[in-house]
């Protein structure tokens, strides 16, 4: 990637165009002579939206998206987002008419295949996590911890216990853990983690009391590490009637190894996205499936009970992403799934074990699929961010940047099982030679990326002045 | 040393009294960490606002953080020129700076408050 | 195995680098009590012929012609679109975060809230939410962000999509808001608004859907011009040809702009209001700035709302969302133009005259008065066994209401589209045949 010789503005900015538009279908009198008298037009006559030619559009979209930095053009190592590549079967089948053009008002037989699909998607997310039921309909990670969070209120609420007011995440959550918990009406109070970076249960014991409604839990943590007081715990906030949240982000270091369902875990989401390798899509769409034990389910969205929290979205689910993530499953079976896990670790440890003792790690424990590394003793004042972005002029996105925020100056990696060894291997060569520059010509390191379609952006100019749309420029 | 002229509170805003009224703003300490101001959300004439409870919000492009009141009263004023213009704290946090004028229901709250020798105790042991 | 990326060999070179044996060591901090015993019994490998063979036998069959809509609508998608957002560095990119490497996305994401912003009428629009349904919901919440001092009570008209309300009073349970409908005029199809200004104006939010869930299209004359007005619209193409809507947050769905149905999801939601407003907009914003050789840049901006800033203090929880969605609308667009819209929204309308006055030649009858766009509620109590004899022809005449609505037995809700236009005589035909 470098420069580009052209600047692609926006497509309000291919002026002084006229062309008639694209044509779907041609004239039909009969129809025509049909036309909506009965209906005022917009006086505006859509004013602003452009009239380009097909030809003009192709390249406009086309160069915008060499701009872009995506998995099939390099290692893509945000950690906790789990950037693996996606297969290009997923695609293929997901595009096919047949599955992507069915209306879920369509009557029964025209839906046989969508609803089998769903059924074995289903049935593996439960074997695979050791939860006894599945809702699919979430659209999102995050509205999968939104549809938790409404069971567990009215799991409290159909047993009289309003009181139950407090939802606890540990310093190392996801922000959408207590956004979701606030949105449920809970207050989330947060609890700090062990020196280890783990949630020792003697730290969570003060604020253990009736007032516990539950607990939401990542695990492995977004530090990569196995929450190992996790049962403890579970067990601790099971005696006061609370029930336990697994954030199921990091399930790309959980499947075969361990059943959430089974060490003490009520409730969980998956982000098919992360682990079953549906498009990330510069921003989703994502999918939330959620999975729970017998004792949520009266409360779950579909359960027919009236005890439901009712419907959190329209129709089914996101069934373009079903439908890929079964592709997955199905190309890889059970102890693929294990080996996608295992070589997850490995990889993480063998990244891990390349930039020890070069980059500060600030929780010496054993990590499994991601590391959090800081900026701690840089030489010349050198930042996460800088590194961040000098490794773009290395051919590499950024892993995750100041995040988790208990960490000063993270730098989140995960490689994820799908980045070969020799990859891994540059990436620490990259890395090596930053922290030389660093040290030498520290400047390059502060003003990169120099190769990237734009240089450093001000992000702050963007907050202080905004502008989030195109205007037509004032003619005078 | 910072100024003496009023009193603090350990989340870094000051409040200076002139009869009932008491102007409240942050100190440079609290300025230097926010960097990259973008906006200042205060309360409309006529709130009232109680002593160490949030009356309003900072926002850097990376952060926000609360503003905790001093003082209990009703705000009367705003600083117009402030929001307009969030550089004027970088430049001069202790007299253009100030954000809101209270007036203030029990003025004897300011004498629990840090003088300027208790505050910077605070900020050196934030360092 | 498939798409794990390490050799034998790697894997040895690798293992022996971090001095342990076996993969086995690399999980010691994982307590033996609560590791899975066994083999995970979910089947597979599958290679990828035998795969899609497999596939192909699920497949059942799909209707020739349908006219269900009902809040989702088949469209025509023209070749570039496809092309176009299918390329990888639109599909295997991730959520903007670092701007220098994703001006692609960024600068779609603009192109997209301008496209929200002028077709609904609003100043700002977000960068996209789930779909239609959770928009509304959270437009509701930003409601009461922007109204702290309102009445705890949502009114909404009887003709919001029955999910789209089922999904709003799910939320409005846990944040103590109640839900109260307004009935429609059962002549005109119309929403009664039957309030005065003042408990309009004192209520946290009033929400109408135009075109209705019955395909009617409101007025909304009586709604306050004060009150925390919101509009849904599920069908956008309505937007191409109506005015837009008088309302102080304009929610709804782009599904029909070049996004296939998928059975509902994933969608383009959308979310549009005024300005002053925008801290109080849950979702992405990006925003247009420059980089530090003083260039044209875009970037995520206003992320102080968001969850992985403010936590629980966030405008909403929303992380990823429907970016790619969100593309192939701009995309469609940016293809069709202004003239390419209107033209589509006019056929679409049209030919919904075209049948409906087909229909009432053959007995069958539309049932408001009201103005529709390309949707429109039938009574068919005249050939009761009409549905089912076109189901045998593969023709699916509308959405049933008889299971979802009181007093609706006989009614069927008939969406037309460009895609029944160019052969719409013929389709009338063969339907007439069976009467």
């Amino acid at each position: 990637m470098s420069k580009p010789t052209i600047k692609e503005k926006t497509v309000f900015d291919l002026v002084g165009q006229e062309h008639p538009g694209f044509a779907v279908v041609g004239d039909n009198a009969a129809v025509d002579a049909c036309r909506a008298e009965d209906l005022p037009r917009r006086q505006d006559n859509c004013q602003g939206m452009g009239q380009v030619t097909e030809v003009d559009v192709v390249r406009h979209y086309t160069r915008l998206s060499t701009f872009n930095f995506d998995i099939d053009r390099g290692m893509y190592p945000l950690g906790s987002c789990t950037m693996k590549h996606n297969p290009k079967l997923n695609e293929a089948v997901a595009a096919e008419s047949y599955w992507a053009n069915a209306h879920p008002y369509w009557p029964e037989p025209y839906l046989d295949g969508h609803h089998h699909i769903i059924d074995e998607l289903r049935q593996d997310l439960i074997e695979a996590s050791g939860f006894d039921q599945v809702c699919m309909t979430p659209a999102a990670g995050a509205h999968g911890e939104l549809t938790a969070t409404f069971m567990i209120r009215a799991y409290h609420h159909a047993k009289g216990n309003d009181h139950k007011k407090i939802i606890l995440t540990p310093d190392t959550a996801h922000g959408t853990n207590p956004a979701s918990a606030a949105m449920a009406g809970f207050k989330a109070k947060q609890i700090p983690s062990g020196p280890g970076g783990t949630l020792r249960f003697e730290d969570l014991e003060p604020f253990l009391d009736d007032k516990v409604a539950g607990i939401m839990v990542t695990n492995p943590n977004t530090l990569g590490i196995y929450e190992t007081d996790f049962k403890r715990i579970a067990d601790a906030i099971h005696a006061l009637d609370g029930l336990v949240y697994m954030d199921g982000a990091n399930f790309n270091a959980v499947m075969g190894i361990f059943k959430p369902g089974d060490i003490g875990a009520d409730v969980m989401h998956w982000n098919l996205h992360k682990t079953f390798t549906t498009p990330h899509g510069g921003g989703g769409p994502g999918s939330g499936p959620i999975g729970y034990n017998n004792n949520l389910a009266p409360f779950a969205p579909d359960s027919g009970d009236d005890r439901s929290i009712g419907p959190i979205k329209a129709y089914l689910g996101q069934w373009g992403m079903f439908i890929r993530a079964w592709c997955y499953i199905r190309s890889l079976g059970g102890q693929g799934l294990k080996e996608v896990t295992e070589e997850a670790i490995l990889n993480g440890n063998y990244l891990r074990k390349g930039l020890e003792g070069k980059l500060h790690l600030p929780f010496p424990t054993a990590t499994l699929h991601e590391t959090v590394f800081t900026d701690k003793d840089l030489p010349n004042h050198i930042s996460t961010k800088d590194i961040a972005k000098r490794l773009i002029d290395y051919g590499f996105h950024p892993p995750t940047t100041y995040f988790p925020i208990l960490v000063q100056g993270a730098l989140m990696i995960e490689p994820t099982e799908t980045e070969p060894k020799h990859e891994i291997d540059r990436f620490i060569a990259a890395m090596d030679s930053i922290l030389k520059e660093a040290e030498e010509n520290p400047e390059i390191v502060k003003t990169a990326p120099h190769t990237a379609s734009v240089s450093r952006v001000d992000e702050t100019l963007a907050a202080r002045n905004l502008d989030l749309r195109w205007q037509a420029p004032e003619t005078t | 040393m910072r100024p003496d002229d009023r009193k603090y509170r350990p989340s870094h805003e000051w409040v200076k009294v002139d009869g009932d009224i008491a102007y409240v703003g942050i100190t440079d300490y609290a300025v230097s960490h926010l960097s990259d101001l973008v906006f200042l959300d205060l309360p409309d004439i006529g709130t009232d606002v109680m002593a160490n409870e949030p009356f309003g919000e900072i926002e850097s492009v990376k952060a926000v953080s609360d503003l905790y009141c001093p003082v209990t009263g009703e705000i009367v004023e705003q600083n117009d020129d402030l929001q307009a213009d969030l550089g004027i704290l970088g430049k001069d946090p202790w007299n253009k700076g100030w954000m809101v004028k209270i007036k203030m229901m029990t003025p004897s709250e300011v004498d629990g408050l840090m003088d300027a020798a208790a505050y910077e105790k605070v900020v050196e042991a934030e360092g | 195995m498939r798409y794990t990326a390490i050799t034998p060999e790697a894997r040895q070179e690798m293992l022996a680098a971090l001095g342990v044996k076996d993969i086995e060591a690399l999980l010691a901090t994982i307590p033996a009590e609560v590791r899975m015993r066994g083999e995970l019994d979910i089947a597979g490998p599958l290679p990828e012929a035998d795969l899609r063979a497999r596939l192909s036998r699920m497949q059942s069959k799909a209707p020739r012609h349908s006219f269900v809509g009902a809040g989702l609508y088949s469209h025509y998608t023209p070749s570039p679109v496809d092309a176009l957002a299918g390329r990888s560095e639109w599909v295997t990119s991730y959520t903007p975060y670092q701007p220098e490497l994703a001006q692609g996305t960024l600068v779609m994401y603009y192109e997209f809230q301008s496209y929200v912003a002028m077709l609904t009428g609003q100043e700002i629009a977000n960068g996209g939410m789930y779909d239609g349904s959770t928009a509304l919901a959270e437009a509701v919440l930003m409601a009461m962000r922007v109204k702290a001092k309102s009445d705890p009570v949502v009114y909404v008209s009887s003709g919001l999509h029955p999910e789209y309300l089922a999904t709003l009073e799910t939320y409005m349970s846990f944040v103590g808001i109640e839900v109260v409908t307004l009935e429609l005029d059962a002549a005109t199809g119309r929403t009664k608004m039957g309030l005065d200004k003042a408990t309009q104006d004192a209520a946290t939010a009033i929400v109408y859907q135009s075109p209705n869930f019955f395909g009617v299209v409101e007025d909304m004359a009586d709604v306050s011009e004060d009150a925390l007005s919101i509009g849904v619209t599920t069908e956008a193409f309505a937007l191409a040809m109506l005015e837009p809507l008088p309302v102080k947050i304009a929610v709804g769905e782009f599904q029909s702009f070049g996004i296939p149905i998928q059975l509902g999801g994933p969608t383009a939601g959308f979310m549009a209001t005024k300005k002053s407003w925008v801290r109080k907009l849950p979702g992405r914003l990006v925003g247009k700035t420059l980089d530090a050789d003083g260039e044209e840049a875009y970037c995520i901006t206003l992320a102080t709302r968001e969850q992985f800033i403010r936590r629980e203090k966030a405008t909403s929880n929303i992380c990823t969302s429907s970016g790619l969605m969100c593309l192939r609308a701009t995309i469609y667009l940016s293809l069709m133009g202004r003239k390419g819209i209107q033209e589509i929204a006019e056929k679409n309308a049209s030919c919904a005259r075209f049948f409906a006055k087909g229909f009432e030649k053959l007995g069958l009858k539309v049932v408001h008065s009201g103005p529709f766009f390309n949707e429109f509620t039938l009574d068919a109590s005249a050939h009761p066994g009409l549905y089912d004899k076109l189901l045998k022809r593969d023709i699916v005449l509308g959405l049933p209401l008889k299971d979802r609505f009181a007093g609706r037995d006989h009614q069927y809700l008939i969406a037309c589209t460009e895609l029944h236009y160019s052969d719409a005589e013929t389709i009338l035909q063969e339907i007439e045949s069976l009467v």
